[in-house]
């Protein structure tokens, strides 16, 4: 079998890398560094030196800790609201494709009623009503990231749906399961995981919106949080705190963000280009 | 055509009855917080005081005649009185939306008026192409608001006449009308600056692939043959043809826009809506949140609405001329 090209693409092996190391500090700094995320390891806004890399915030809790929580917490809330929007956008999008008709025309229409409405004010209040936790916002932020995928899946399977070698296997006996499996999964799969990885990132953002905002859970300690902190801490603009408080959660956030959108983007291009 | 009209209509009315329901159901109670001092809870309220609360406010009937009485009053152009601000929820948000709209606006055509300069400054060069491409998709995957706090700390923070916060100086009288709007805009310079590296990007996007489109065309190589300088190609041709899917791009980014300015607001403490959405939720405060949800909403549907409509305006030329 042939490899899929974008396993030989330089960019996304860098990215990859990148991604990779960023892992394996944060997880350093989650098992062995023996500052607690949580607990005051030493003094209010102490500068960065050998016992605390990145210092501490007011509380006198390491920031290094703190990063290494908020990364796994990140790709967490990202990787859980992926799966679920792969699933339900996979599925939806799927049923709309292939069964035409009213199931298509109602599930279009939910689709283009979640695109319709402005993503950032319903999910603060949604993240209002749920209440501020990580299970929460993992759900608003599936809730809201579903729709373009089943919208492209949709248009997917429609274009595959009528070509002849489908209608062969219907005329044949294929039933719904194995005309899915064998003839149309091969193409939908490759889109909607790109559409899935990209909603990874999506997530990483709205999760750190929702944070930054003070709708996240205050208790888990999350990039967005932590830039909350910082940001509405009295007289952080007439000291050098923010240099490793502030910037730390910031560049990494960014980093994250930018990594994972560029993988989906390039392995989106290599498909497009196969 | 009515496909769009029927969706606009149950879209709104979808999130016109989502945005009843849900603060209902929030946990927390507002009396609580407007009876105590910075937004802590005291437990001095009586039972009997609470149940004249809330008679006053209508909150204890049942939920199908609250239902009713919101969409009648609501007509009526009544959104009721926000809880924590203790004056009319359209009041309220009469002062803050103008400088909402501010940003919005400023951002969207700075951003449509750069976009499209980049793309034709593409056009003509292609190594500058390459640059401006690799940048643009770097910022668009970039959310605002970590701009915004970059540009708070390493310019607002450093530079004396820029200013951290607000809309205007407070308490600051001004000479003349000039001297006002210097002050506006001196303090919406930053805001708006981090919006606009954001939504550059998408205009540029846009921009650039309908105008490499429009290139392709055989009335372009025609106008080339007619000899025609490069430069009434560029702007009676490619710019004219090639615009459309730019200004309906215009209106589609109103949404992605407007969730980028409420993030932009709470950086900057700018009092829009963003920040009175944010502090509504802080405060419990239902009614002045279902107004700034409603009137947001509203902002963002007919946006794309129009965006649509322009869509179909095209096809129906574009069917004639062929």
């Amino acid at each position: 079998m042939k490899k899929p090209a974008f396993l030989f693409n330089q960019r996304i092996t860098v990215l990859v890398a990148v991604l990779v190391i960023l892992f394996i500090i944060f997880a350093y700094g989650s098992l062995i560094y023996p500052h607690s995320w949580f607990q005051p390891s030493g003094g209010s806004l102490e500068p960065p030196s050998v016992t605390h890399v990145l210092g501490t915030d007011d509380l006198g809790i390491d920031i290094f800790a703190q990063l290494s929580r908020g990364f796994f917490t990140s790709i967490l809330i990202g990787l859980m609201a992926a799966a679920i929007a792969f699933m339900l956008g996979g599925v939806l999008g799927g049923l709309a494709g292939y069964f035409k008709g009213w199931v298509d025309e109602s599930i279009s229409f939910v689709i283009n009623l979640f695109l319709a409405i402005p993503q950032l004010p319903i999910m603060i209040v949604m993240g209002a009503f749920f209440g501020p936790s990580i299970v929460n916002v993992v759900l608003i932020v599936a809730l809201f990231s579903w729709a373009p995928i089943a919208k492209i899946v949709r248009a997917k399977m429609v274009e595959r749906i009528d070509s002849n070698y489908i209608r062969l296997a219907k005329s044949y006996g294929g039933g719904f399961f194995y005309i899915v499996k064998t003839h149309l999964l091969p193409d939908i799969l490759p889109v909607l995981s790109v559409n899935a990885i990209a909603v990874i990132g999506k997530a990483i953002v709205q999760e750190a919106s929702l944070a930054f905002l003070g709708l996240s859970d205050p208790l888990s300690k999350s990039w967005g949080l932590m830039m909350n902190k910082a940001i509405n801490f009295k007289g952080i603009y007439f000291m050098d705190a923010w240099i490793w408080w502030l910037l730390p959660p910031l560049f990494c956030l960014m980093g994250t963000i930018l990594c994972i959108r560029l993988i989906s983007r390039e392995i989106e291009n290599q498909l497009i280009n196969d | 055509m009515l496909k769009k009209i029927i969706l606009f209509i149950c879209t709104f009315m979808v999130i016109y009855t989502f945005n009843f329901f849900i603060p209902r159901l929030m946990p927390g109670d507002p009396f609580s917080y407007t009876s105590s001092v910075s937004g802590e809870d005291i437990d001095g309220i009586s039972e009997a005081d609470l149940e004249t609360m809330k008679a006053y406010y209508g909150l204890d009937r049942p939920i199908g005649a609250q239902f009713i009485n919101t969409i009648s009053s609501n007509l009526n152009g009544d959104f009721g009185q926000s809880i924590h601000y203790k004056k009319s929820v359209i009041e309220v948000i009469g002062e803050r939306l103008p400088w909402t709209l501010v940003i919005m606006i400023s951002t969207l055509v700075s951003s449509l008026l750069l976009g499209v300069s980049l793309a034709l400054v593409g056009l003509r060069r292609k190594k500058m192409d390459g640059l401006i491409y690799t940048t643009a998709t770097l910022l668009s995957e970039i959310p605002a608001f970590l701009i915004g706090i970059l540009l708070l700390f390493l310019v607002a923070a450093q530079v004396k006449f820029i200013p951290l916060s607000g809309n205007v100086t407070p308490f600051k009288s001004f000479a003349s009308w000039p001297a006002y709007w210097f002050d506006v805009f001196i303090h919406a310079l930053l805001p708006i600056t981090a919006m606009v590296i954001i939504t550059t990007p998408i205009f540029y996007f846009t921009a650039r692939g309908s105008f490499l489109n429009v290139l392709k065309k055989t009335y372009v190589l025609n106008a080339k043959g007619k000899g025609l300088s490069e430069k009434q190609i560029r702007y009676k041709y490619i710019v004219l043809n090639g615009i459309f899917p730019v200004i309906t791009r215009f209106f589609l980014s109103v949404g992605a826009c407007l969730g980028g300015t409420i993030l932009i607001e709470n950086v900057f403490a700018y009092p829009g809506l963003g920040k009175i959405l944010q502090e509504g939720v802080m405060y419990r405060d239902y009614v002045l949140i279902q107004g700034v949800f409603l009137i947001s909403s509203l902002m963002v549907l007919t946006a794309s609405f129009i965006a649509d409509l322009i869509n179909e305006g095209l096809k129906k030329t574009r069917g004639i001329n062929q």
